[in-house]
């Protein structure tokens, strides 16, 4: 053992209240970093695993889009404005993907928000479309069907969301059963209202959910496209009249009311019309409608849509071991090669705002973290200045006994580095006490903003080595950064100075 | 949350609807405005907004006319929609028809007194809510669905003299009498000879001008003036506005029939 590391040694023992003061300081510091560390490594990975494993995959392709998109749809706040994309060339990034020797599973999906009603009761509900040949084979044991059955290949219907038939019991008086017919409304500015009544197949629930996804309903995606108006995306540009063009571009007021118009109404500004005069004829009033007969082509985009292979969604599940950051980049080398409009991205962009806000409130913890770390250097630094201060004539005569200023600095350094570590391992083991009996109690999420963040409503927090290490780590540097201005000051104390103080 | 996304979709998705009964209620709140003396020097202000409400009831006439919207949007480009529009108001009913573009064509909004449906011609089936709760949490405000009443809504704070294109105007500041309307503050630009309001600014809580709506056409049918072009510009979102055109505008009779879901289906057959 060197010199300096029996001094420093020595040193710790003489001044123990001092050293108690920066250990417990470090300590607490550490079992805090430890606990919260390891509470949200252990809520990110759960989520992770969580989502890929049952609603994301790996790899989420979609169409090009501005914004987040999620499983749930646009999540910016022009989202009604905008249609979800739908993927393009779906055929060819369909067999392209699944040609892939690293590619385990896909799942093609589309999403809409739709409403349900029920007798007199209404609820919405987030509808998956799905193919569920290719759903139950990605997602093989993701949810749990309390009644009824799983949908069928081809078949139209759907299957309700447990906490969404349990609310649409609880607001009126009715039964959400397996049988029942259901009438789900979509409302977008892009396709309009849609309607469609579809029977009840099942009712089932995520086996790991969250209230966001406790409001998901599966149905077929024939149903699905025609809700979501997938068909009707290309609109031909609108035609103007004369009149109604006169007033697109810049407004000019004067002109306006100058009589730019009138032209266009009769020649003046106020046109009389004929007054009443009895009573309209319903036939007339049809025939002036115009009938939307199949010919019109409503009806065929309509069924256009049921023939369509328009998809939101194309879920990827890689094979073990595959980095995913290497799968997106090949899906995306081959859009970008074959020019189709399509993005690849990881399970965190398809699971949307609820494991971004994990991952946010992670950032956030982190911050904290900091702040208490500038904090602590401030407290264990002011405390060694006083410890290297009142040991000013110490130092100054062993360095008049020859003591190089090497030593000195060496000296401090193991004090500084054998009380953060002892103290920080006491702190380490005291956050694995508190993790074990938190692990073996678990914590109950107190409201829906823990529920989320927790992955579910109750955590069993594991203790994260890397979490551990790493608040050690950091303990011990913060300790080594505190400590380097008293050391400063001790060197710069001449020796004849200090052993006269 | 997606509770509130789905507020939105509700919000956006009767836009439509909305955007008609805006109209429609416009049309009604910018009459003529015939108890002020078009020459007095000092106009009896209140006396114009009353006359305003009582001219924008049709009584006990239907209304039936073909609104055009054209939509101008920076990012969306230009959107024109065609809707045949019916309305019973002493009844509380009326029913919107799509007729452009094609691929909405047969949609319908049918009010029949509590319960607005609506109605997807391709699987022929209706979807309805109350007013109270579609409306309730959403951008569409109740009054625009019913009479005009700004003699109740609102009072005079001040007025000007001023000209706009051939029209002398007297430039009316109304504040909101209540808090149950949607504009706490309007200015409006009403002309002195003929009494019609061409011009109407909404202002927010904070004075900030939200909308600006131009009338630069009407059409005088019975013994209402209604405006027959309107243009509002959104004064939030830069190069946005819209632009509704009446046409084939008629207070006959309408048939009982018209405000029924049976209508409504026949009409897409």
């Amino acid at each position: 053992m060197s010199a300096a590391l029996k001094i420093a040694f020595r040193n710790i023992l003489r001044h123990k209240v001092k050293t108690l003061i920066i250990g417990v300081l470090i300590a607490i510091g550490i079992t805090v970093l430890v606990v919260g560390n390891s509470l949200m490594d252990t809520a990110s990975r759960g989520i992770e695993r969580t989502y890929i494993e049952s609603y994301t995959g790996h790899v989420v392709i979609t169409g090009r889009h501005r914004g987040d998109l999620s499983l749930m749809g646009l999540e910016a706040a022009e989202s009604l404005d905008v249609p979800v994309p739908v993927i393009p060339s779906f055929d060819e990034v369909f067999e392209h993907v699944t040609s892939q020797p690293y590619v385990k599973a896909v799942n093609p999906q589309a999403t809409v928000t739709a409403l349900i009603d029920i007798g007199e009761s209404r609820f919405f509900t987030q509808a998956f479309g799905i193919d569920p040949a290719y759903y139950t084979r990605m997602f093989p044991d993701n949810i749990e069907i309390l009644s009824g059955r799983m949908l069928a290949p081809g078949e139209e219907g759907i299957l309700v969301g447990a906490e969404v038939a349990s609310i649409l019991e609880r607001n009126g008086d009715v039964e959400v059963a397996p049988g029942d017919t259901l009438l789900l409304t979509a409302m977008s500015e892009h396709a309009g209202i849609k309607v469609r009544e579809v029977p009840v197949v099942g009712i089932f629930r995520f086996k790991q959910s969250n209230p966001v996804l406790d409001y998901v309903s599966l149905i077929d995606i024939t149903t699905a496209r025609a809700l979501a108006g997938m068909n009707l995306f290309s609109v031909a540009p609108a035609e103007l009249t004369e009149a109604e063009a006169a007033l697109l571009g810049e407004i000019d007021e004067s002109a306006l009311f100058g009589g730019a118009l009138d032209d266009f109404f009769g020649g003046s500004f106020v046109e009389e019309v004929e007054a009443p005069g009895g009573a309209l004829d319903e036939e007339a009033l049809l025939a002036g409608l115009g009938p939307a007969s199949p010919e019109s082509g409503l009806l065929e985009d309509a069924f256009a849509s049921d023939r369509s292979n328009a998809w939101h969604f194309l879920l990827v599940r890689l094979e073990d071991g595959v980095n995913p950051a290497f799968a997106i980049a090949q899906f995306q080398r081959f859009f970008d090669e074959r020019g189709i409009d399509a993005m690849a991205q990881g399970w965190l962009t398809g699971a949307g705002s609820v494991a971004l806000l994990a991952t946010g409130t992670k950032t956030v913890f982190n911050v904290v973290v900091l702040v208490i770390a500038v904090v602590a250097v401030i407290i264990i630094m002011n405390t060694l200045v006083i410890s290297v201060t009142e040991r000013a004539t110490e130092i100054g005569t062993m360095r008049a006994l020859g003591a190089q200023k090497s030593f000195i600095r060496r000296m401090i350094l193991w004090e500084t580095v054998l009380t953060s570590g002892i103290f920080g391992l006491i702190g380490a083991v005291v956050g694995l006490i508190v993790l074990w009996i938190l692990g073996a109690t678990g914590i109950e999420a107190p409201n829906i903003f823990f529920e989320m963040l927790f992955g579910g409503k109750v955590l069993h927090p594991v203790p994260s080595p890397g979490a551990i290490a790493a608040s050690l780590f950091i303990v011990i540097a913060i300790a080594v950064a505190a400590s380097l201005y008293p050391l400063r000051i001790a060197l710069k104390t001449p020796p004849v100075k200090a052993m006269q103080e | 949350m997606r509770i509130r996304a789905w507020d939105s979709v509700s919000t956006g998705a009767l836009r439509a609807a909305w955007l008609l009964g805006k109209a429609w209620v416009l049309a009604a709140a910018v009459l003529i405005v015939a108890a002020s003396g078009a020459s007095a020097a000092q106009p009896d202000l209140v006396a114009i907004l009353r006359a305003i409400d009582e001219q924008s009831n049709f009584g006990d006439f239907d209304f039936s006319a073909v609104l055009t919207i054209i939509t101008q949007d920076p990012e969306k480009g230009t959107e024109k929609f065609v809707v045949r529009e019916f309305r019973r108001d002493r009844e509380n009913k009326f029913l919107l028809l799509i007729q452009e573009p094609k691929a909405r064509m047969g949609e319908g909004y049918l009010m029949d007194e509590e319960n607005l449906w609506f109605y997807d011609p391709e699987s022929r089936k209706f979807s309805h809510t109350s007013l109270k709760e579609s409306f309730a949490g959403s951008d569409a405000r109740n009054e625009d669905f019913t009479q005009s009443s700004l003699a109740k809504d609102y009072r005079p704070t001040g007025y000007e003299s001023g000209s706009l294109g051939n029209f002398e105007v007297y430039i009316i500041d109304l504040e909101a009498a209540h808090n149950e309307v949607a504009d706490p503050y309007l200015r409006i630009w009403v002309s002195k000879d003929e009494n019609l309001i061409l011009k109407m600014e909404s202002y927010s809580l904070t004075k900030r001008l939200m909308r600006t709506a131009l009338f630069p056409n009407y059409v005088k049918i019975g013994s209402a003036i209604i405006p027959r072009v309107m243009v509002f510009v959104d004064e939030l979102v830069q190069g946005r506005r819209t632009q509704i055109t009446l046409s084939e505008i008629s207070l006959n009779a309408l048939p009982d029939s018209v405000f029924t879901k049976a209508f409504v289906e026949r009409a897409n057959r």
